[in-house]
């Protein structure tokens, strides 16, 4: 580490970069240019500039519809997270003792397996002719289908299962390091549990649910996978339309918009998330 | 399930295995590939490698330890896809090594347009004889210059007759008993097969490009989608055959397939009395191929009425060679699912969309999909 902190700056940064570059920039600027060019009939790019794909864009309520689908998918799924996650990230950087280590490992394990391979399990576990139907109705708890299955819930429940360690490390790095005689001076100045919880843990903790939010609403507005495994003709997101112009439909120009479409659109809502952000927790720690 | 049914289940690969596959070539994509007039092959030496790129389980197992038996030093690698869209998009996208590709027959006519393929050498095939005539008449390829047909077979749709006693015979059925099967239908992930079965039920042509007649089939398609519970070219066969669904929109050799396990499932396989699709799958080199004659070599192997034989056995898809019925086991040559009889073949449309068409009914889908 030593010699490390010796090197110059420029060649700390020389890997990153380059892989930023060849990797994000690059394949970036290929969708803008391409947003811009016109498609040719059965696939491919024709080189010639048109606005046309962003004028269908800005027509498009298939774009707007979608968009919004996905926007619910991912906000519930950031939202359950967050519910999900924080009790466990408490009680990991506070109570969980020598269980600590052994429990933050189990949180990675099943990561060891494809997400692929954990989210086609959810359809054998949660199918109508799967094991939790089958212990319900003998239990007589369940008459008929389950139908759980190729719905909204069925969504959330695999799209938080895969995303629920993304929050929850943040959340635990900002508790582990919570100053723990703050919440024993709001004890003795007379604040109860929930008023403590929420006036000093909350906003103290407020970057590690910021980044931790971030983490799991971002990826999600990108995920396809999981709904289309689980959720059935009711799971079309701007994922999978961004794919189906691409590839089945073979008009990469729209597709490229499209894309662009959903940068822009995120960027804005990531601006604004981020000073709302800002004011909440400066008021908080105002007060 | 057992593992033979899912051996026999699938032209189409799973959904999420061709999401992962696909996914990261989009942006390797520019320039067309460059046009070179390729000599003969004949008197070649025949190259030690051959790469096969085909739907999955869309070959028999046996028939590559046969050809690699015949060929012994040859290394045959497959690898699989899941639509003609796919194909194309990862061949276009520059994909290189693939030597064989199994396009249907509209896929065969953008690929030459494309120029994509490598114009087969006819001499090396000296089983091409064997094939039927009418599958070297097709107007995809006439006279079959750049694909050598596979199989072939009809799209149309599977009802579970313990769910539907009173049977089902028309898209008019599929369509308008959908309230009563809310979430237990399932159609294909493909914009042409939905939406030329929706202008079939309306009393239109499969490739219609018509805009009011387009426009009709979008209103009955966002009427219809709110009881569909499954848009899929994979699954369908399974939740059919266990009974999670009540009809299921699909290709034949898949009914079939259901139909040969024990016990056979309650499921019968229509094809619509307004008319249908009917494809052609072909076997096509490419021509990036880096073992042109080895593809030959293989195609002329197939094309051996014994090896059709097995290959029928195993895809329950109807083979176009005559001379091979003596070698399909089963009854799957007395099977109306694989061989529909003449009077149901007339009412049949290969799929030819017109550029204009296949954009509308990509616009279409996405809408309804959307929905």
């Amino acid at each position: 580490m030593a010699r490390l902190a010796k090197l110059p700056a420029p060649l700390l940064l020389a890997p990153a970069a380059f892989w930023y570059l060849a990797f994000f920039v690059v394949p970036i600027g290929f969708i803008a240019v391409f947003s811009f060019l016109t498609s040719a009939d059965f696939g491919g790019i024709s080189y010639q500039l048109s606005l046309e794909n962003y004028q269908r864009l800005a027509q498009s309520s298939v774009f707007l519809k979608v968009f919004a689908n996905t926007l619910w998918m991912a906000a519930g799924g950031t939202a359950l997270c967050l519910l999900v996650g924080f009790p466990l990230a408490y009680f990991l950087a506070t109570r969980a003792g020598r269980w600590k280590n052994l429990l933050l490992v189990m949180l990675i394990v099943p990561f060891w397996t494809s997400s692929l391979t954990r989210t086609y399990a959810w359809l054998i576990l949660l199918g109508n002719h799967g094991p939790l139907a089958s212990v319900l109705t003998q239990m007589h708890l369940l008459h008929g289908d389950l139908n759980f299955l190729y719905s909204y819930s069925a969504i959330l429940l695999g799209v938080t299962y895969n995303y629920l360690p993304l929050m929850i490390f943040p959340l635990y790095v900002s508790l582990e390091r919570l100053d723990k005689r703050l919440i024993e001076a709001a004890k003795d100045l007379g604040a109860g549990r929930w008023r403590t919880f929420r006036r000093v843990t909350v906003p103290l903790t407020m970057p590690g649910i910021v980044i931790g939010s971030l983490l799991v609403f971002i990826p999600l507005m990108g995920e396809y996978l999981v709904p289309s495994i689980l959720g059935g003709a009711r799971s079309f997101m701007i994922g999978n339309l961004i794919g189906d112009e691409f590839i089945s439909a073979h008009d990469w120009a729209f597709g490229s918009a499209l894309a662009m479409g959903v940068i822009l659109i995120l960027m804005v809502l990531i601006t604004i998330y981020f000073r709302v952000a800002r004011r909440v927790t400066s008021a908080e720690l105002a007060l | 399930m057992t593992e033979n049914f899912m051996r026999e289940l699938s032209r189409r690969d799973f959904l999420a295995l061709s999401a992962v596959t696909t996914g990261g070539l989009l942006l390797a994509a520019c320039g067309a590939p460059a046009a070179v007039a390729p000599a003969g092959l004949a008197g070649k030496p025949v190259e030690n490698e051959l790469n096969i790129y085909n739907w999955s389980q869309y070959l028999n197992p046996d028939t590559l330890k046969q050809f690699q038996a015949a060929h012994s030093g040859m290394t045959v690698k497959q690898d699989t896809y899941a639509s003609n869209e796919d194909m194309l998009a990862k061949i276009e996208g520059g994909a290189k090594g693939y030597d064989i590709v199994v396009p249907t027959g509209y896929m065969v006519k953008i690929m030459i347009e494309k120029n994509l393929l490598y114009p087969i050498d006819h001499s090396l095939l000296t089983n091409y004889s064997h094939l039927d005539s009418r599958f070297t008449q097709s107007g995809y390829d006439f006279g079959n210059k750049y694909s050598i047909p596979k199989d072939w077979g009809t799209t149309g749709f599977g009802f579970r007759k313990d769910k539907i006693r009173q049977g089902m015979t028309s898209w008019k059925d599929f369509f308008e008993m959908a309230p009563h099967f809310s979430g237990k239908i399932s159609v294909l992930d493909g914009a042409n097969e939905v939406i030329g079965s929706t202008l079939k039920y309306l009393g239109h042509s499969y490739n219609s490009d018509s805009d009011q007649e387009l426009s009709a089939a979008r209103d009955t398609l966002l009427k219809f989608k709110p009881h569909v519970g499954h848009i899929d070219s994979a699954n369908y066969k399974t939740l059919l055959a266990n009974g999670d669904l009540a009809y299921s929109m699909g290709w034949n050799g898949d009914f079939a397939a259901i139909l040969a396990l024990t016990p056979s499932p309650p499921v019968q396989y229509v094809i619509p009395s307004e008319g249908s699709e009917y494809w052609v799958d072909t076997w096509a080199v490419l021509r990036t191929a880096p073992d042109p004659v080895a593809a030959h070599t293989f195609i002329n192997f197939i094309l051996d009425p014994k090896i059709e034989g097995l290959e029928a056995n195993y895809s329950y898809y109807a083979n176009p060679e005559s001379d091979a019925t003596p070698f399909i086991t089963n009854g799957i040559p007395k099977d109306p699912t694989v061989y529909p009889p003449q009077s149901e073949l007339d009412k049949l449309e290969s799929n030819k969309p017109t550029p204009k068409g296949q954009r509308m009914r990509d616009q279409i889908f996405a809408e309804f999909k959307a929905a």
